[in-house]
């Protein structure tokens, strides 16, 4: 150790910042290489199962429905829907079975 | 090693450069995200006047079906009176499709009324899947009849009291019963 310690080039700290850096950079990158090469990243991320594509179809859904996209809606069959039947998820209510409209409950008087 | 990195100066800079283009891109990816709500905003409201137009729009034509296409014409033209062409990309009055108000072609009336279709990048990059992002604007107002119509119903009720045609003055007494 006493040989080492009197080499020219150990005898100050120059370089020492450099080193780290590179270290320091060498890890990062390494990290984030093996994130953006992971499958389940890249699926996460820009797959069809992700937080941005169910970010994607929660603002098709809200959009054509005005309302929130939650797990009790077929978002396929919700967004081609063709106007051939009365599921609207606007117009009707399938929890209820009903139209979201109403009216009252007793006749009107004559 | 050179003169050129004997010192560390221009370190902050390269450290700027490399967060900086991270934030910014981080940004632009919500931005984008949230021009498409804009977008989206603008084009329901251009869609809502466009059905309004529609509901109500009478060029006292002969043929029903003829008034009905004069409407959606004149419903495009104030769709794009609100919404220019070019103003949201991808955006045109030709998307503004109608639901007629003929049983034959729109079985619940409840639909009848118009409604707009078109896509958007939903992100930057390959964020959010390579799918653009479907929008559908609808604006079920309905649709009035026409003077057209209303006269062919008068016309059949006057028929049903008895008279053979309808191209008389006819007057019509209201007994209250």
């Amino acid at each position: 150790m006493a040989k080492l310690q009197n080499i020219i080039f150990l005898r100050n700290s120059k370089g020492q910042s450099a080193v780290e850096y590179i270290l320091l950079l060498a890890v990062l990158s390494s990290i984030g290489y093996s994130l953006y090469n992971n499958r389940r990243f890249k699926d996460f991320i820009g797959g069809e199962k992700g937080l941005f594509v169910a970010m994607r179809k929660g603002m098709e859904y809200s959009y054509r429905y005005g309302r929130p996209l939650d797990e009790s809606v077929s978002f396929d069959e919700a967004m081609e829907f063709q106007y051939t039947t009365n599921k609207h998820d606007l117009y009707f209510n399938s929890n209820d079975n009903r139209t979201r409209f109403f009216t009252g409950t007793n006749e009107y008087g004559k | 090693m050179g003169n050129k990195i004997k010192n560390s100066r221009g370190q902050s800079t390269i450290e700027f450069i490399m967060t900086f283009s991270a934030a910014v891109g981080f940004i632009f990816l919500f931005l984008k995200m949230a021009m498409n709500y804009t977008d989206g905003y603008m084009v329901h409201h251009a869609t809502y006047m466009a059905a309004r137009a529609y509901l109500v729009s009478d060029n006292n034509r002969n043929a029903v079906e003829e008034d009905d296409q004069q409407a959606v014409a004149k419903a495009r033209e104030v769709f794009s009176r609100y919404l220019p062409e070019g103003l949201v990309t991808g955006v045109t009055k030709d998307l503004v499709k109608e639901n007629n108000p003929d049983p034959g072609l729109t079985k619940y009336p409840a639909f009848v009324g118009l409604y707009a279709e078109y896509t958007q990048k939903f992100s930057i990059g390959f964020v959010g899947g390579k799918s653009p992002v479907r929008f559908i604007s609808e604006a079920f107002l309905g649709r009035e009849p026409t003077r057209r119509e209303t006269r062919d119903q008068v016309c059949r009720a006057i028929k049903d009291l008895g008279l053979s045609a309808c191209n008389v003055h006819v007057t019509l007494e209201d007994n209250g019963g």
